[in-house]
């Protein structure tokens, strides 16, 4: 692992793709940059372009007007990549899907769509577990750079 | 407390505002039903919109089976008598189903009579905008395929039919290829959710803008006709992850006046708690997000350093920071301790402080000013005839506010909460910020005095719920953070537990619509902050689509136009 490898995963760059949440776990999200729990203390930062993205993070259970847009996001993002799945919608499409999969709306979870990496379950997750998700995709991360 | 409504209401509204109707049913709370002939439809609305300037909430319609389709116009009355809601009903036949569009009368129809269209197949004859609402515009071709039918391109011709110049859609002809037309999204930087904003710039000056949304449609109404009142209320919860009590407390509200409901007081005053302390942190979200985009940075950790105070609160009550779960029909699941309202107390008062101190801050920032004031003008004319709702309408000095016009099941009683409604003279961003910073300071005297009230009292927190009669109706209304929020419920004939069908209009459906036209004129850098202005939510909307240009006609040079000519010039 060179020296560009080691900072990167020092400071892992997030790009929030919201795929059809409630915004819940958007905001959670967003609370873990806010004061009180700060990530970017951590290096971690939200990137406003998936191109410039180490960890893709999703929330959302992908309706299916997302579809193309989420696939085109996820190839944006270089390789290596690690995604990571916030919320209870996002890891197996929580009450839109589990007991419904004929919904007609939505895809279901981007898993289906997707390689995902971490899955971050709660409706929504609180910060800590957001963060705790960030830090597992990073560890995974550290590990793909290893075997490149 | 039981929920009544006046007794004499059907003969009221017989007799005083529309006495032609073939049937009149009092609901609950005074609602009243009136049902027309499906060709009366835009005589009612004129009269209701033009002559007594009543508002329409929303325009729907229900699958009645073999019977054909009922199509629901819902309009508020509030300003006339107390807390009235006239749903007006009209029976249409299912093959070849069509009613006439009453968009151009108050144009806010538009959208949902699109989305009739695309939920149930009824044709709203002479609408402006005939464009889809929730599908794609790709649709019914693939989305992959990128090929748009004709009649759904943004290029499409303006028809015979259209009045308001607010319906043009946007075309590029090659006489105009001095200007550009820049697409915001569906991912962009200065939006979190998806949706596309086309604004048609000339310099850096918009000119026309046009929003294209409906990616979020996650088909909940039908989810929730599937699973019963009880999961609904969960359900309901999560259409919004940040306004979640407010649905909360819309859908509760609709449920209980499907029935004769009895709810205990202290349930009503954790429901106030509830919705106020979830208005304050929405509210401070929406400061933190309007300061990150006018690039001040303080701002943002401020106000979301003090929203967590806030999570605190609302986490120590309920167990949760988003989706509360608390909410049931005849009360709430959980109880506030004494203590724990005694101990909230103390961080509600201090957080008001904090409050006063933001407002001060805010009202006098050089960088709020300079940025905000005179963005996203909007009048009150434009307010009424867009159909703004909540801070973006009280701050074009329009007095409009569901917990005073038309209370939910909770405690907005003047003689026992002392609370005021806030409105500004703005009518710009910088209104709708300061109208958003003074009404932190209302919900935190209403949620103080709620804690108090909780602090001296015990009592039942629920009630059984009594059966729903078959076939019953209701509307349910509500405040959320953003605006009025609307449930219509139609009880099943058959099954006590299931909703026949449920409709839902949510604030930023009404909000979204405005956005263009807000746009308009505005210089491209602040289009971030005009379409934050109306605190979008799309998780909830995800319905909106609109079209704005403005008519190209002069007569003499001003100085603008010299600009807008040098600035033709410099590109071609």
């Amino acid at each position: 692992m060179g020296i560009i490898d080691k900072s990167r995963i020092y400071s892992p760059w997030l790009y929030h793709l919201h795929c059809g949440g409630c915004n819940g776990c958007d905001i959670e999200t967003l609370a873990a940059l806010a004061p009180r729990f700060d990530v970017e203390r951590f290096g971690i930062q939200l990137v406003p372009s998936p191109r410039h993205a180490d960890i893709l993070l999703t929330t959302g259970c992908v309706p299916k007007q997302f579809i193309p847009m989420v696939k085109r996001i996820y190839e944006q993002v270089p390789e290596p990549k690690v995604v990571v799945a916030v919320g209870s919608c996002a890891c197996g499409g929580s009450l839109f899907y589990d007991d419904a999969p004929d919904n007609y709306a939505i895809l279901g979870h981007p898993d289906l769509l997707i390689p995902v990496d971490v899955y971050v379950p709660g409706c929504a997750p609180k910060p800590e577990a957001v963060i705790n998700g960030v830090v597992q995709g990073i560890l995974k991360l550290a590990e793909k750079r290893t075997k490149k | 407390m039981k929920f009544e409504g006046a007794p004499d209401i059907a003969e009221y509204v017989k007799k005083e505002i529309y006495p032609d109707g073939l049937e009149y049913v009092p609901l609950r709370e005074n609602r009243v039903a009136v049902r027309v002939a499906p060709e009366d439809l835009t005589k009612v609305a004129e009269l209701f919109v033009k002559k007594y300037e009543a508002r329409l909430i929303h325009a729907t319609a229900v699958d009645l089976e073999f019977k054909g389709f009922e199509v629901l116009h819902i309009y508020d009355f509030s300003k006339k008598r107390d807390r009235l809601v006239v749903v007006v009903k009209a029976l249409v036949e299912k093959d070849n189903p069509e009613i006439p569009s009453i968009a151009n009368i108050t144009w806010q129809a538009a959208w949902a009579e699109k989305e009739m269209k695309e939920l149930l197949g009824i044709n709203p004859l002479g609408t402006p905008d005939p464009r889809h609402q929730f599908l794609p515009y790709e649709w019914p071709n693939p989305v992959e395929s990128g090929s748009i039918p004709e009649g759904n391109k943004f290029e499409t011709p303006a028809s015979a039919t259209q009045t308001k110049e607010m319906y043009l859609p946007l075309r590029m002809p090659i006489e105009e290829a001095y200007q550009s037309l820049i697409p915001i999204g569906p991912y962009h930087p200065g939006v979190i959710e998806g949706q596309i904003v086309y604004v048609k710039v000339e310099g850096e000056q918009v000119v026309a803008a046009d929003i294209k949304t409906g990616f979020h449609h996650r088909g909940i109404m039908k989810l929730i006709e599937q699973r019963g009142y009880n999961k609904g209320a969960f359900i309901a919860e999560r259409v919004c992850g940040i306004c979640s009590a407010a649905h909360g407390l819309a859908y509760i509200t609709c449920t209980e006046n499907l029935y004769e409901a009895e709810v205990p007081d202290r349930a009503l005053y954790i429901r106030t708690l509830l919705v106020e302390l979830n208005r304050i942190h929405s509210h401070l979200l929406w400061i933190g997000v309007v300061a990150d985009v006018i690039g001040w940075k303080t701002g943002f950790m401020l106000t979301w350093g003090l929203r967590e105070r806030v999570m605190d609160i609302i986490e120590a009550i309920t167990g949760n920071r988003v989706n509360y779960g608390i909410w049931r029909m005849g009360g709430v699941s959980r109880d506030v301790s004494q203590e724990l309202a005694e101990k909230a107390k103390r961080t509600v008062d201090n957080l008001k402080e904090e409050c006063a101190k933001l407002l001060a801050l805010v009202a006098e920032h050089p960088v709020v000013k300079s940025r905000l004031i005179g963005v996203g003008p909007l009048t009150k004319a434009q307010a009424f005839d867009g159909g703004a709702v909540g801070p973006v309408a009280r701050a074009s000095n329009w007095k409009i506010d569901v917990r005073a016009d038309n209370p939910p099941h909770a405690i907005y009683d003047p003689k026992i909460v002392s609370w005021e409604v806030i409105t500004d003279d703005h009518c710009d961003t910088y209104g709708r910020t300061l109208v958003r910073v003074k009404e932190l300071l209302v919900s935190c005297g209403i949620v103080s005095q709620c804690l108090e009230y909780l602090a001296k009292t015990t009592g039942e927190i629920r009630i059984k719920p009594k059966s729903v009669p078959a076939g019953a109706e209701a509307v349910g209304l509500n405040e959320a953070p953003r605006g009025e929020l609307a449930y219509y419920i139609r009880a099943s004939d058959t099954d006590a537990n299931l909703p026949h069908s449920i409709r839902i209009r949510t604030p930023s459906y009404r909000n979204n619509a405005i956005i263009p036209l807000m746009l308009v004129g505005s210089n491209l850098a602040d289009v971030p902050v005009v379409m934050g202005s109306t605190d979008q939510c799309l998780a909830c909307t995800d319905r909106v689509e609109v079209i704005n240009e403005k008519d190209g006609t002069r007569k003499s040079l001003t100085w603008d136009q010299l600009i807008n000519l040098s600035r033709r010039a410099s590109r071609c």
